[in-house]
Parts: C-alpha cells; structure tokens; sequence
C-alpha cells in the first residue's frame, strides 16, 4: 500500500492517484493539490433559450460574484434534458470574462445559402445572456438558436 | 451535526473525502461528495500571461509562451483582457477558450494578435493573454 495523501504545513493538501505514492508523484498524477487554484462548481441552471432573434435571452445567477466567475455552458439539445447527465449534452462554451460584459460567441451554418447564426453569449457578475444574430439580415432561410442549456458557474475568479 | 470530513480509512479504502452540507461524509455517495480522493479535481496547475503592445500595423503579431511538460496534454484556457466592449464586438469572435496542445512534448504556444475593426479600419490594439494550463487533459487521467 502507498500513501495517497499527504497534508502538511510545508506542502499543504496532496492526494495522488490510486496505487500512486504521493511523496513522490508527479503533477500527472495527482488529483487534487491545495497550491493550485480549483473550480468547485456554486451552481447549476438549467434554461430553455427560446427561439428569436436579436434579444438577449438572460439568466439570472443566484448571487452576485465578485468578479465575473468561470461558467461552462452545456448545450442539451431540443428536447427536455433533465435527467440527463451534463457529460453526455454538449459542451457549448467556457466563458472565463472580465472588465466588461463582453461577447463570447458560437457560429454555425444552418443554410444552403451559406447565411450563418451567430450566438452571443454576454457574460456579467449577476446573469448571463444568450441572443441569436444572422450573418446576413435579410435571410430568410436560418434558424435562431434554441434549446435547453446547462449553465455551471465555478467559484474561480482572476 | 454529521460527519462531512474523513481522512483515512473509510470502508476499505484509504483517502480522503469530504461531503455536502448536512449528509454524513461516512455513508454518503460519491454524488454527495464535495471532493473524493477517487475522482481528479479540475485545477489550474501553471498560469502565466504575455502583454501585446498596440501597433499601428500587423508588425510583431506572435508571441510564444512557454511551459512545462508535466507528463500530458493540458487543456489550455486563454483569456483575453484589455479591449473594451465596442472592441471586443467587432473584433474576434471569441474572447477566451480552450485549447488543446497538439502534442503531451509540445510546451510552447504562439498566438497571432486579432485585427479589431474600428470605424471601418483593422487596428491592432494593445491587450493581455493570459495563459492557463489545466489539470485535465489527454493523458491526465
């Protein structure tokens, strides 16, 4: 048997992987060390984006954060995901945004014509939004976005 | 008031878990758990960043950084900081995201600047990338 955690003042809080010793692992081998900084996950949103264009869609968080956190975006597809794990929808976005709401964006081609939708993702200290634009405003043939999403916030800031 | 920190044994297995608040951390399951010395935790393991000074022209474009081979293929976040809203909506389609290095023995990354359009001219403004590797990534578990 090999020691898998080692809690010190000198080296703080390591734990290493199974059947790996600890004293002597390697960064690749470690899952968790206090000297790093984590994302422990504060909260989870489920949202149904609707579908139009050109509004900013907004979700509301249940705290304000001191600075804008890490939110992952789960993309769940058309249909209802509850119960649906979040490591089988789809992972949409990372959003890590400071300074200012600014855009994050998604774009995909859903037209013959070649016309994509962009989506706007704006992330602030207390909400995040979602809003559909067209590459091309006069097309008639593309899609808005919409769907359910998974939103995670994690407690890491800058 | 239950239980919520075990270091040690705990059933068979030696290490460390703690759980939620209000579930005892010696029957809880792994759902219930806040951190289990059996599941990786996502963790920034390196962090740097590298200032790009404005240019009046596309000059001096890539800067490489620099890192660690720590044995796998991190995930990358990159973070932009330094334009402002206006700028960052009609400049690049993303501000941040994740890469991925193409190999675990690539330990350098160069990034071309984006040219942001203002008043229907490209500018190469001055901005900041900030560079963190992850725990996580191909090889690390």
């Amino acid at each position: 048997m090999v020691g898998r955690v080692l809690l010190s003042v000198a080296d703080g809080l390591l734990v290493s992987k199974p059947t790996v010793e600890v004293t002597t692992a390697a960064a690749k081998d470690l899952l968790f060390d206090s000297g790093c900084a984590s994302f422990p996950i504060v909260e989870v949103i489920q949202y149904q984006v609707p579908l139009n264009w050109g509004v900013d869609n907004v979700v509301y968080f249940s705290n304000t954060y001191p600075q804008r956190p890490m939110v992952s975006v789960f993309y769940g597809g058309t249909a209802d995901p509850t119960g649906i794990a979040v490591a089988s929808q789809k992972w949409f976005a990372l959003l890590h945004l400071t300074q200012v709401a600014v855009k994050t964006t998604v774009t995909y081609r859903n037209a013959a014509s070649g016309n994509y939708t962009t989506l706007w993702m704006k992330l602030y200290t207390d909400r995040i939004s979602f809003r559909s634009v067209k590459s091309n405003s006069g097309g008639s043939d593309m899609t808005a976005f919409s769907g359910y999403v998974t939103i995670i916030v994690h407690g890491f800031y800058s | 008031m239950v239980n919520r920190v075990c270091l040690g044994l705990k059933g068979t297995s030696y290490g460390l878990w703690i759980s939620k608040s209000g579930v005892d951390v010696l029957t809880a399951s792994e759902a219930n758990m806040l951190f289990s010395s059996t599941r990786k935790t996502i963790q920034v393991i390196q962090s740097t960043s590298v200032v790009y000074a404005a240019e009046a022209v596309a000059n001096s474009r890539s800067k490489t950084i620099t890192h660690t081979d720590y044995g796998f293929r991190p995930f990358v976040i990159l973070e932009f900081r330094g334009f402002t809203q206006a700028e960052y909506e009609s400049g690049p389609d993303s501000t941040n995201w994740v890469y991925t290095l193409s190999a675990r023995t690539q330990t350098s990354f160069t990034f071309d600047r984006p040219g942001i359009t203002i008043n229907s001219a490209t500018q190469w403004k001055g901005f900041t990338l900030y560079y963190r590797l992850l725990s996580v990534g191909y090889g690390s578990i």
